[in-house]
């Protein structure tokens, strides 16, 4: 909410710049920045508008000689409500707007201009710009504008917490204030005032608890009609428009002491009483704002026993605004039910004025001080006089509550002992009344603090007035450790840093997707009930469609080659209902493009099945220790899909990304390799310790083999064969090389090279001990695999 | 001329030469064989000794081997030289102004790198990491926190429903109450993880962003201790001249609430980078501490905002975007 510098004037007295005082309000918790009207525009002054003539060569251009109090100058003005007479805000050549526009003399149409007669936006003070400003008419020529008028306008801007009702207004923001620096506090205090009549009405609700108190009034001979000038401009300083003096008077309250009221016309009242009481289902509403509105129970009425005359707390109805033919009106000032007003507004979309302070929190004793300031403005500036008595239904009134505070609990929640007279000044600044106890205080808190009805509540009014800032950071560390495990992810840093090291990019996609990308993995995603669009509808299942979908935006900002990762939640739903909502931790990574680039020292290479089955090789095996195998298997996400078998237990898949995948996503990219692994059961395994094993100081010895087999034999099973039939000698076999040739070794079949690395963890190895290992190496490769050793 | 002046000869003689022996090797192997070849003028020399008398002929013997291993030596000395200025221009012939062989580095997303600093500097101070569900129930993300069904608090955090008891979580709190419904006092736990708002996507806000989210309960634990726990935290991550205020505000499961700012020197204007306070006994209450005996601070943090300020990153949506051009800036 915006709050007038000069309003709070009429409270507190305040000496600070709209700056200084957003500082010192921040510091108590409101939460303020300066708006952007000046406090100063040098060279824009008072002036009068003389002669107003048509510009000799433009139509809808004024010619205008303007008085500044000392001379006359020519200007050409282009707004339509530019009269002879008027008191007009006069920048001067010279002068620099806000906005840093200069003003220069210039030549519009052929006519010399000197200075610039402002429109409120030109000064910043408001976005009306339909034409010039036009000032009250006592202000002196030749004055500055800022210092004799426009300072009415600076203001700074509230950021109000839920749980600050009463710093909903002026007077409340200025108690504050007064608190804080100690200054006085001006409190409204509105007299009541005689009635010239005795007219009444019946007011009486359905539940107590929705409506504890109901204020009504009856003012005749009110006369609508343009509110004067200060309540005009108080009104547009916090951006407000005026509307008429009647509707304005209860704005004005509004935003001065912060309650709500509402002003019915009296005469289209059919029946003449008020009964509140919640709606049926079906009634319908037309409001102030012409909508009309379908109720039921979660809605509040101000009905005149039948028809419904206003949302409560919420918005007046159509039907009974006051309009120009209103001679007579009724006034409401009522304390309505927070969570009634909540429940009411939030079904129908609706946050008002009124609304806001309601569900927050207003001052049930401030009904009657708003009901007369009312009365008393009616009667001031709308001609009105009262006709009946303060009708005041309030059965059982909400008295004021006691909280105690204990010094001892003071202390040590904030870490400071604040001395008794700080407290009891912080306490009568509020308006807390405080009697000060052996043990502490007792509080009586005033009603329009709703927010403090606990010890707690008590401490931090206390800290918030002290100062934060005051109270010293305590730099001692107290407290017991424990000895559990200090991060159970520590063992993903292993996963992410070994990637990084094999030039993977790690990225953090969106968990929200549509229902394609959601579902593409074929399990049933978690769905939202009020997603912010139909692209993020559903909670990710996978992580590969967001690196896809990363990969493809980076492939259309010609980035050739990339590997990225992801480490991630994703989220299925395997039946309905909150407990079968699986939550899993899953690793995943896509490759595309070269894996060497072509460059002077080498040809390029493509990423392919092998490079990313050596990027899973240096994560699991190399980097983890873990044995890595991929079988044959199927998966949607997949063409040439292996399941990734780590330690023996089926963890996830691999391969290049299936082709549906790829045109149902609409990707540009067409070759990518990716992987998707489970870490929850990883999670165990990576927890092992590690041993130190002793170095082996004997040379290896390297033979290799070559063997003829049918081109469908795998070759890694005989690696591992030959590494267990090794005798504990091989440490090592692999393939280097294979060689089709039909002529020379015949149809369906491949020779396969081994390198078999030997070595013996007591002596050097000579042939006598390798070959017989080589022996047995061909023989169980001859009787179980059709294989031939190659002469 | 005696023996021993013309074994002066031969070592002068040798010394001159050997500074004109250039890098040719047939030349080198001449000199060679003209001073320590087999019949060369060292290996001459040597037949001075059947001449010389008896009592000459040990010392004449020890100038003579003296000589030889001098001037073998010497010559040593210029063979390895003239190898190593050799070798020097077949070193310069290499254009190492080519490039690289090729190495690609990954990176760790700035996110994940601005969390692990953080995890540090509160694990150097007691912390323990807890984890917990993104997937919550209405009671764990609100309720226990004292954050009632119909309360204006609920709309400082636009929710998305799964269903009307279950969200997605709008703050790492939720892991709180887990931990506290699990654990007596004390702990001292900080919380990281995902979290959602229904909010329209922009350059400040993204419909998800990443927490880490602070408790400490105790029987002992003051807003003076919060105020060093996080002052310590702020100095540690952005250096220890920043300039920090506490501000006080509302959360509904703390009080007092603070909020942190800490001063941005480019823009001149503070900049809030966390939300703190005592824990309401409220939620004490409701994970059944006993409130007159417990006492307890927490904070909370968004990580995306503290790396952009760290790292003066202006669009939010950067880090979800998976762009390259962006990761590789933070390898």
């Amino acid at each position: 909410m915006i709050i007038s510098l000069d309003w709070l004037k009429e409270f507190v007295d305040i000496d600070e710049s709209p700056d200084q005082l957003s500082d010192l309000l921040s510091g108590i918790g409101l939460e303020a920045e300066a708006t952007s009207v000046p406090t100063e525009i040098p060279g824009v002054i008072i002036g009068k508008v003389e002669t107003a003539e048509k510009h000799p060569n433009a139509d809808k251009l004024k010619l205008c000689t303007v008085n500044d109090g000392k001379q006359v100058h020519q200007v050409v003005c282009g707004a339509p409500n530019v009269d002879a007479g008027q008191t007009i805000a006069f920048a001067t050549v010279g002068s620099i707007l806000p906005g840093k526009l200069k003003i220069k003399k210039a030549n519009i149409r052929g006519v010399e201009s000197s200075g610039m007669i402002c429109s409120e936006r030109e000064l910043n003070l408001s976005d009306e710009h339909e034409g010039i400003m036009v000032l009250p008419d006592n202000l002196e020529p030749g004055d500055d504008f800022v210092s004799s008028y426009g300072y009415k306008y600076t203001s700074v801007e509230l950021d109000i917490t839920p749980n600050r009702p009463d710093a909903f207004s002026h007077q409340g923001v200025a108690r504050d204030i007064a608190c804080k620096t100690k200054r006085y506090f001006k409190q409204i205090s509105a007299e009541p005032i005689s009635e010239k009549g005795n007219e009444s009405i019946n007011i009486s609700m359905e539940d107590h608890q929705d409506c504890p108190r109901y204020i009504g009034g009856i003012v005749k001979n009110v006369k609508v009609g343009p509110s004067p000038d200060w309540l005009v401009e108080r009104l547009k300083a916090v951006g407000q428009r005026s509307i008429n003096n009647i509707v304005d008077i209860s704005n004005y309250v509004l935003m001065e002491m912060g309650h709500p009221t509402h002003i019915f016309d009296h005469d289209s009242l059919k029946n003449k009483s008020i009964y509140i009481r919640r709606a049926e289902k079906g009634e319908t509403l037309t409001t102030l704002d012409d909508q009309k509105h379908k109720l039921d129970k979660r809605h509040l009425l101000i009905t005149d026993g039948s028809e419904p005359l206003a949302l409560a707390g919420v918005m007046g109805g159509a039907n009974t605004a006051v309009s120009d033919h209103t001679t007579k009106v009724l006034v409401e000032s009522a304390y309505f039910d927070m969570v009634t007003i909540r429940k009411s507004a939030k079904s129908l979309s609706m946050s008002t004025d009124a609304s806001k302070r309601y569900e927050r929190g207003a001052d049930p004793n401030g009904c009657e001080t708003a009901f007369w300031r009312v009365i008393g403005l009616l009667e001031d500036i709308a001609n009105g006089e009262l006709c009946s008595e303060m009708i005041d239904i309030y059965p059982s009134p909400i008295k004021k509550e006691k909280v105690n505070l204990k010094r001892k609990e003071l202390d040590l929640v904030l870490g400071i002992s604040i001395e008794d007279a700080a407290v009891d000044t912080i306490f009568k600044g509020l308006g807390i009344h405080s009697e000060k106890k052996e043990e502490g205080w007792e509080c009586e808190i005033p009603t329009y603090r709703p927010d403090i009805s606990r010890e707690i509540d008590l401490i931090e009014e206390v800290a918030r007035i002290y100062g934060f800032d005051e109270i010293p950071a305590d730099e001692s560390l107290y407290g017991s450790f424990r000895y559990t495990h200090p991060d159970p992810e520590k063992y993903l840093d292993d996963i992410r840093k070994t990637l990084a090291g094999c030039g993977f990019h790690q990225i953090y996609a969106n968990s929200l997707q549509n229902e394609n990308e959601a579902t593409l993995t074929g399990y049933s995603p978690v769905e939202m009930m009020n997603p912010l669009n139909v692209e993020m509808g559903y909670l990710r299942t996978s992580l590969l469609p967001g690196l896809l979908k990363a990969a493809d935006h980076n492939f259309k900002h010609s980035i050739q080659d990339l590997r990225l990762f992801e480490l991630g939640h994703v989220h299925i739903q395997k039946d309905k209902g909150f407990e079968n909502i699986f939550e899993k931790k899953y690793i995943s990574g896509v490759v595309y493009g070269n894996y060497r680039n072509h460059s002077v020292h080498s040809p390029s290479s493509e990423e392919d099945l092998f490079t990313l089955k050596g990027y899973l090789n240096s994560l699991f095996v190399q980097k983890l220790g873990m044995r890595l195998d991929l079988i044959k298997g199927d998966s949607a996400a997949f063409d040439h899909s292996r399941v990734v078998e780590i330690n023996r237990q089926k963890v996830g898949v691999m391969g290049r990304i299936s082709k549906i995948w790829i045109d149902s996503m609409d990707l540009d990219l067409d070759t990518v390799f990716g992987f998707e692994v489970d870490l929850e059961p990883l999670k165990q395994m990576i927890n092992k310790k590690r041993k130190f094993k002793t170095i082996n100081p004997y040379p290896k010895i390297t033979r290799d083999l070559n063997l003829v087999m049918p081109i469908e034999q795998e070759v890694g099973v005989l690696l591992e064969l030959f590494t267990r039939k090794g005798k504990k000698l091989v440490t090592n076999v692999k393939p280097v090389d294979i060689f089709l040739d039909e002529d020379a070794i015949g149809k369906g079949m491949k020779s396969v090279t081994f390198s078999i690395s030997f070595q013996d963890s007591s002596k050097t190895l000579e042939d006598k001990d390798v070959n017989p290992v080589i022996d047995e190496i061909i023989h169980v490769a001859e009787k179980n695999f059709l294989a031939k050793l190659r002469t | 001329m005696s023996a021993l002046k013309l074994i002066e000869t031969v070592r002068n003689e040798f010394l001159a030469e050997l500074e004109d022996v250039g890098e040719d090797l047939n030349q080198i192997e001449n000199f060679r064989s003209t001073y320590l070849g087999r019949k060369g003028k060292v290996a001459s020399l040597f037949s001075l000794m059947g001449k010389a008398s008896n009592e000459d002929r040990p010392a004449l013997g020890n100038s003579l081997n003296e000589l030889k291993t001098d001037l073998t030596t010497l010559f040593e000395n210029k063979v390895a030289e003239v190898n190593s200025s050799k070798q020097k221009a077949q070193d310069d012939s290499i254009d190492l102004s080519l490039p690289s062989k090729q190495q690609r580095l990954g990176s760790i997303h700035i996110l994940e790198q601005t969390l692990s600093e953080i995890k540090e500097i509160y694990q150097s101070i007691g912390f323990h990491v807890a984890y917990g569900p993104e997937v919550d129930d209405d009671y764990h993300n609100f309720t226990a926190l004292n954050i009632p069904e119909h309360h204006p608090a609920r709309d400082m955090q636009d929710t998305f429903f799964i269903d009307p008891e279950t969200v997605l979580r709008t703050h790492t709190s939720n892991v709180q109450v887990h931990l506290m419904e699990e654990q007596d006092p004390p702990l001292r736990y900080i919380v990281p993880g995902r979290v959602y708002r229904n909010e329209a996507i922009g350059y400040k806000s993204y419909c998800l962003f990443h927490q880490v989210e602070g408790i400490y309960i105790n029987e002992r634990a003051s807003f003076g201790e919060l105020k060093g726990c996080l002052e310590f935290f702020v100095k540690q991550m952005f250096g220890p001249k920043k300039n920090m205020r506490f501000r006080p505000s509302y959360f509904p499961f703390t009080e007092p609430s603070a909020e942190v700012d800490i001063w941005d020197e480019e823009r001149k204007q503070w900049m809030e980078i966390l939300g703190c306070g005592m824990v309401d006994p409220a939620v004490l209450e409701n994970v059944g501490y006993d409130p007159s005996r417990f006492h307890g601070y927490a904070f909370g943090m968004g990580v995306e905002r503290i790396a952009m300020l760290k790292y003066k990153i202006n669009d939010i949506r950067h880090f979800y975007s998976g762009d390259v051009r962006f990761l590789e800036q933070f390898v």
